[in-house]
């Protein structure tokens, strides 16, 4: 019998997608990561390019979720050692490597970490910047948060001396007698998404790494901007604690080096100007200056964010990589000398800080791994593929690769591809079966909103963690007074097994009908306690968190009464909250197994190719009377020369024999769109007008673009001898040319624009070499000019332009050429930068690189579908990193040339990733949504629309066909953040589990302490997935602040109405204060922009009403930003402090 | 929809001053933005706020009305409160406040907001357009639906003028478009000129007056009547 585990090998972004994918497919995963943590290389990162966002706060929800799906089986700090079998049936023995730490028992105190005596280690996390212990956790939001001990340091393991930590650790969870364990698994096919190393810089002496102090590595730069790094985020140098202002960027340090690295590592260039950027964020006075070859973009909006850094940043690029750098023996800062090929000049110039864009190099252990597997290397010393159109699939059938362990790739093309491996490696495993998915659970007891509350409350000691600061008995007496609380107790652990059981007998004894736990963060462990309900047959949104650990004992560590009173008000505005709980259920919906593919391109083909291995049936609809799209212009693919039309007629074959499975619409177009995820309503229309209705539970885009026609650019379509690329292509597909002529190509015709056509084609410089080599072998004696603005080509590619430069004439311009018309030649006169000289060259032909443009269907279509487009006419995904072939409506996925520009390997891909991800609802038959969501009450709904215009997801909203003039909620759709019933003018949209009637409570309970002398009290609304993560790293980190803050945990701050914030102020707040996700951050996509224009609203009216607005703060942290929300809360609560009490005498 | 923007909290405090309990009616109808129970709340949280911070304790209640412009609607759903509040602050248009005012004699009725103009609301580049000025003599059948009266800065019947340079209006200095040049467009894209070379008389400003009455169902009974009559 076929299996259903699919073995993941590397637990950084690429091996979580494919994890998450696979796993919400049905499939069960064992993902394995070497290190004690997943998040890999993107937790490192502070911000992502080019849209800046926080590396971690979009990392880490997904991080907890691969830890927690039931169908993840997550083995940290543990390796693959051998491999055996073939596809379909591989065995695999994996080493669980010893912890020395229970991670049942371990609470993730750190306790030990600050005990442990070995003080000095160098933190691999922090890039060596900063020191780890030798039991330690390595980064705050690590994954799972439990200790480990290093063997190699610690002095027990090494000397049989200490053992500090045993005697620390109340929970009893260090174990020295731990072993290695080999844990054997049946496995159906393996994803390896290993990633990458850097080179060590110091391999290139005349940059003396390693030698001058001022001088690191990109890496470390990143660590040195995250408000959680080494140095909080500051740009200091951490050799003199000197800020630094003057920073040098240089690029290429190893990487297209023929003696190093003989490939382009592919995504330096955008983090430089990505950090130099940031850089300039954090201090205005900062100036960067990126020394490079060529700039390089590899994705969506990054020409964009390169010219944007060069205008709005002042970030000054020079041509020409330096050649020496000296330090000066006195204030060590960097002489760096220099030719700007710009003007042909040798220059000096002095840096604070010198960051170098190092190499990407495999893995040091990929080798191994490759042997392990027996899977080739190629010779960059990456996992081979099979060829250059199949970057997924190992020399070995059922082992696949993503990310960057086959090839460097930046975060948003590992992601897509991750999913593509998915998509391949799920054929060859069955879901899990029914019987074994099933968990005896009770029936839930039917809870009324009308039965009185009979709270239950739970307060954990935390070892000493909560336990130690705070007076945990006069807390339970308290909480024991307030009203609807029949039970309250202690535990030294609420978390173990044992507290477990306690919990589930008082709830059945009591007959408790809400429960209250009192720990840690909902963050990582309400996931828990609702099991534990649902264990005794209560629903699980009868349970109700309150953080008094990282959001009290940590950060108030010097004042036991204080944070005494806290823990109070905390559990008593959580119980004003569970009172109100109701009872909620999952929603489902059938799912119609059936997917529409729009397009039938190589990605749209690849998609429905994938989808129909399932044996489900798609609908593929093409424009044209034939299948394959763009390739059947092109002559050969890539540079191992593959046939394009022998290559695609292979797949249209493919798709045209698999009749049970694919409906080929020729000639059609979708001209109707009703409905959404599960069941779509398409209408079909073909040439003849004749009209097909189908039923879809998915929908793929896949409408690909084309060449752009430069009629407006150098007598294009009037002088037949200046034609583009894909014309050419054409020609030597015929043998057309002549030998003996001189060819002129020039490059960005039309592309890169400083107006319109703004972005890069990326595919046109890999096109233009591929010709150039091949005209020169088949015409020998033709001469070849290439006029460039910069050479951008993918990392294996990069041998093939040294070749082309061997004897074919590369110019750099920075002004267009001109062009003269004579009936015998052309005259190309052009300014070539690298000689500075001027050019006039006699061509016979001129091939102009035009850019691929979208379809002018897509406005159609989009509104159709109800998706956006971006500025260029390209489809918009739901974010550039983390989904890029998904639309934020759920159902809808996008794949290829539709998305922007991109070659046949990513197409190919992205087809697959988008079936990967159709597959979802496909496979599982239904869809199922959390029930935190927005619920319309009909009765008082005035069907206005503003719900509609706040949506991100098009999950709300008056439908407008008529049938209806009252709002709507799609509970599928719905991602419950709770904009809509902020903005809802007539209090028609309840938020189910974070209502009005569950968050007002709080507020009054949230300002009402009685207990010490607590003025200010500040009301603090943080939004879940940015500061209110950003406090519980402050809390993790244990950065202290003052006491006065009650926080009150909201899933988006755009759930704010402007009432809760008066609410605040009326019942005797002296100051309020709202946290949201940075702009552009929004978990929610654009949330925080409402909560932005709420707030300002507010603002405006309360200086008015006497307030001053100093009172009102709003601010935007993100989940690295711990030490941020410390130093936030202080100074406002001292500026609260400073304007006084809001406590103005009331008069009868 | 009546376009309508909130006073200023302080001159709607002045207005309620005098009174210790208010009721706060907002409006289900056509007021844009719409300004139903919530925001009649903020409201209320607002007054009673700045109440608060000036020594004075507010009650209020937050309710509102489908239509405040309708006389029956109004008037059934606003009076079960009266008897508990001394004034009444309105959220609709000039019309609601006048009909709460006439419904109810013995109350007096605040307006919360300034009415700003019937308009449409734009959502593609999110604006208000007051795109008919209710003239009571439309044109937009001779000029492409663009109303010259509403449009043009000078209501001209015939145009353009001399004051229009690329198609933007001397009137608040060449910032919006010329309507007499978007009516020539519109006009010329679906070939009918001809509806633009036609002249049209001055307008008639008598059938612009205010006050304006019209009895709406009786007019047609009147008719009917008449007719009867005169055979």
């Amino acid at each position: 019998m076929k299996s259903s585990n699919i073995l993941v090998i590397g637990g950084g972004i690429s091996g979580i997608s494919a994890s998450l994918d696979l796993a919400e497919q049905g499939y069960r995963v064992i993902l394995v990561e070497k290190s004690p943590s997943v998040g890999g290389r993107m937790a490192q990162l502070d911000k992502t390019f080019p849209t800046l966002d926080c590396s971690i706060c979009i990392l880490a929800p997904k991080m907890v979720e691969v830890a927690r799906h039931p169908n993840i089986e997550l083995l940290t700090y543990s390796e693959v050692s051998e491999v055996s079998g073939k596809v379909g049936d591989f065995k695999v023995k994996v080493i669980k490597k010893a912890r020395y730490v229970d991670v049942d028992k371990c609470t993730g105190c750190e306790e030990c970490s600050e005990k442990c005596p070995m003080r000095k280690i160098p933190n691999e996390f922090e890039e060596g910047m900063g020191d780890r212990r030798a039991i330690y956790i390595p980064f705050p939001q690590a994954v799972p948060r439990k200790a480990t001990v290093d063997p190699e340091k610690c002095l027990w393991l090494t000397k049989n001396a200490c053992k500090l930590c045993l005697d620390v650790c109340t929970a009893d969870a260090i174990d020295f007698e731990q072993k290695d364990e080999i844990i054997e698994y049946g496995i159906a096919s393996i994803i390896v998404a290993t990633g990458f190393d850097l080179i060590d810089p110091s391999i290139l002496a005349r940059y003396h790494y390693g030698e001058y102090k001022n001088i690191i590595t990109g890496m470390q730069f990143e660590r040195l901007l995250s408000a959680s790094g080494p140095t909080g985020g500051e740009i200091i140098r951490i050799s003199d604690k000197k800020h630094a202002k003057n920073l040098a960027f240089i690029a290429c340090v190893g990487s297209r080096n023929v003696d190093i690295c003989a490939y382009c590592s592919k995504f330096c260039c955008m983090y430089m100007v990505k950090e130099s950027v940031v850089a300039r964020e954090h201090a205005a006075d900062v100036s960067a200056t990126i020394f490079f070859n060529d700039t390089r973009t590899i994705g969506k909006n990054q020409e964009e964010f390169i010219e944007r850094a060069k205008e709005e940043y002042g970030v000054k690029y020079n041509r020409g990589i330096p050649g020496d750098i000296r330090e000066d023996p006195i204030t060590h800062d960097l002489i760096v000398k220099y030719a700007n090929l710009d003007t042909g000049e040798v220059e000096e110039k002095t840096f604070d800080l010198v960051i170098l864009a190092n190499a990407v190099i495999p893995r040091k252990d990929a080798k191994e791994l490759a042997k392990i597997l027996g899977i080739e290397i190629n010779d960059l010393g990456f996992f081979k593929t099979a060829n250059s159109l199949e970057d997924l699939k190992s020399t070995i059938p059922g082992i696949f690769i993503t990310g960057s362990c086959q090839s460097p790739d930046d975060i948003a093309n590992s992601v897509a591809k991750a999913s593509g491996a998915a998509a391949l490696a799920a054929q060859y495993a069955i879901p899990i079966p029914e019987e074994e998915k099933v968990l005896e659970l009770p029936p839930l007891r039917y809870i009324s909103p009308f039965d009185e509350p009979k709270i239950g409350v739970f307060v954990c000691e935390c070892g000493t963690n909560i336990g130690g600061y705070m007076n945990i008995e006069e807390i339970v007496e308290y909480v024991k007074t307030l009203p609807n609380v029949v039970f309250a107790m202690y535990n030294m652990y609420s978390c173990s097994e044992k507290t477990q059981e306690i919990i589930k007998e008082k709830i059945v004894e009591e007959n408790l009908n809400r429960v209250i736990v009192a720990a840690c963060t909902p963050r990582t462990h309400e996931p828990l306690f609702q099991n534990t309900l649902l264990e005794v047959g209560l629903n699980p949104y009868l349970f109700n968190f309150v953080s008094i650990r990282e959001l009290d004992s940590w950060v108030h560590m010097n004042d036991m009464a204080k944070a005494t009173d806290k823990a109070k008000d905390l559990i008593r505005m959580g119980v004003a909250r569970a009172r109100n709980l109701r009872a909620e259920y999952k929603i489902k919906g059938e799912v119609v197994r059936e997917a529409l593919v729009i397009g039938g391109g190589i990605s749209g083909m690849s998609a429905a190719l994938e989808i129909a291995k399932h044996g489900l049936k798609v609908h593929l609809v093409e424009k044209e009377d034939k299948l394959g799209g763009q390739l059947n212009l092109i002559y050969k693919i890539n540079f191992d020369r593959i046939d394009s039309r022998e290559f695609i007629s292979k797949v249209i074959k493919e798709v045209n024999e698999d009749k049970k499975n694919i409906n080929v619409y020729l000639s059609s177009n979708v001209i109707d769109v009703k409905g959404s995820i599960g069941k779509f309503t398409v209408t079909i229309e073909d040439s003849d007008k004749k009209r097909t209705e189908v039923n879809v539970g998915a929908i793929i885009v896949s409408t690909g673009a084309s060449e752009y026609k430069p009629t407006d650019w150098y007598n294009y379509g009037k002088d037949p001898r200046v034609f583009t690329q894909l014309e050419l292509s054409e020609k030597l597909r015929n043998n057309e040319l002549k030998d003996g002529e001189t060819l002129v190509f020039i490059h960005c015709v039309g592309s890169r624009q400083e107006t319109g056509r703004t972005y890069c084609s990326l595919i046109c410089c890999s096109e233009s070499i591929r010709h150039a080599l091949y005209v020169k072998e088949n015409y020998p004696n033709s001469n070849i000019f290439v006029l460039y603005r910069d050479i951008r080509i993918g990392t294996e590619e990069e041998q093939y332009y040294w070749k082309a430069r061997e004897n074919i004439n590369y110019l750099r311009f920075s002004e267009y050429p001109e062009l003269d018309f004579n009936d015998d030649n052309i005259t190309v006169k052009v300014h070539d930068m690298l000689t500075q000289t001027n050019l006039h060259i006699k061509a016979d032909k001129v091939v102009l690189s035009a850019p691929l443009i979208p379809n002018e269907g897509n406005k159609r279509l989009a509104e159709l579908l109800k998706v956006p487009l971006d500025e260029h006419g390209f489809f918009f995904e739901a974010h550039i990193k983390l989904r890029p072939i998904d639309f934020a409506t759920d159902g809808i996925f996008l794949c290829g040339t539709a998305h922007g520009p991109k070659g046949i390997a990513d197409s190919i891909s992205q087809g697959r990733a988008a079936a990967s991800h159709a597959l979802i609802p496909l496979i599982t038959g239904e869809v199922e949504n959390e029930p935190i969501i927005s619920h319309v009450n009909p009765a008082l709904c005035i069907g206005c629309n503003r719900c509609a215009e706040v949506c991100s997801f098009g999950a709300i909203g008056v439908p407008l066909d008529g049938s209806k003039m009252i709002s709507e909620v799609n509970p599928l759709l719905c991602k419950g953040c709770g904009d809509c019933s902020a903005e809802c003018p007539a209090d028609a949209i309840t938020m189910s589990h974070f209502s009005d009637e569950q968050i007002e409570p709080m507020i009054i309970e949230a300002v009402k302490g009685d207990f010490v002398d607590e003025r200010p009290r500040i009301v603090a609304f943080l939004c879940n997935w940015c500061s209110y993560a950003g406090a519980d790293t402050c809390g993790v980190s244990r950065f202290q602040y003052p006491t006065n803050v009650r926080p009150i945990r909201v899933m988006c701050s755009g759930r704010l109405p402007k009432s809760f914030i008066l609410q605040a102020f009326l019942n005797g707040a002296d100051g309020v204060f709202i946290g949201g996700c940075h702009i552009g951050d929004c978990h929610y996509i654009a949330g925080n922009y409402d909560t932005l224009r709420r707030v300002n609203e507010i603002k405006n009216i309360i200086t008015k009403l006497g307030i001053d607005t100093e009172r009102l703060r709003l601010e935007w942290i993100s989940a690295s930003e711990g030490k941020i929300f410390a130093e936030v809360m202080k100074e406002f609560i001292n500026k609260v402090k400073e304007i006084g009490p809001l406590t103005p005498e009331v008069k009868a | 929809m009546i376009i309508t923007k909130l006073k200023d909290i302080d001159e709607i405090y002045e207005m309620i001053k005098p009174y210790s309990k208010i009721l706060i009616a907002g409006c289900d109808g056509c007021c844009q933005p719409p300004r139903s129970i919530n925001e009649a709340k903020v409201l209320g949280q607002m007054l009673e706020l700045k109440s608060k911070m000036n020594g004075k304790k507010l009650t209020w209640k937050a309710m509102t009305v489908l239509r405040q412009c309708d006389d029956r609607i109004a008037g059934s759903t606003v009076r079960p409160y009266l008897d508990e509040y001394e004034a009444i602050v309105s959220l609709a248009c000039g019309l609601g406040v006048s009909m709460l005012n006439r419904i109810f004699e013995d109350t007096l009725t605040f307006p919360a907001q300034d009415s700003m103009f019937g308009a449409s609301e734009n959502h593609g580049d999110n604006r208000y357009e007051q795109y008919c000025d209710t003239c009571g003599e439309c044109l937009l059948g001779e000029t492409a639906g663009i109303c010259p009266v509403a449009s043009c800065a000078k209501g001209l019947h015939n145009g353009p003028c001399g004051g229009q340079v690329d198609g933007f209006c001397e009137v608040g200095g060449y910032k919006y478009p010329c309507a007499w040049i978007q009516i020539y467009e519109r006009l010329k894209k679906f070939n009918r000129l001809d509806l633009f070379n036609k002249f049209r008389p001055p307008k008639d400003y008598r059938l612009m007056t205010s006050p304006g009455h019209l009895e709406l169902i009786q007019e047609y009974t009147n008719a009917i009547e008449e007719e009867e009559v005169e055979k």
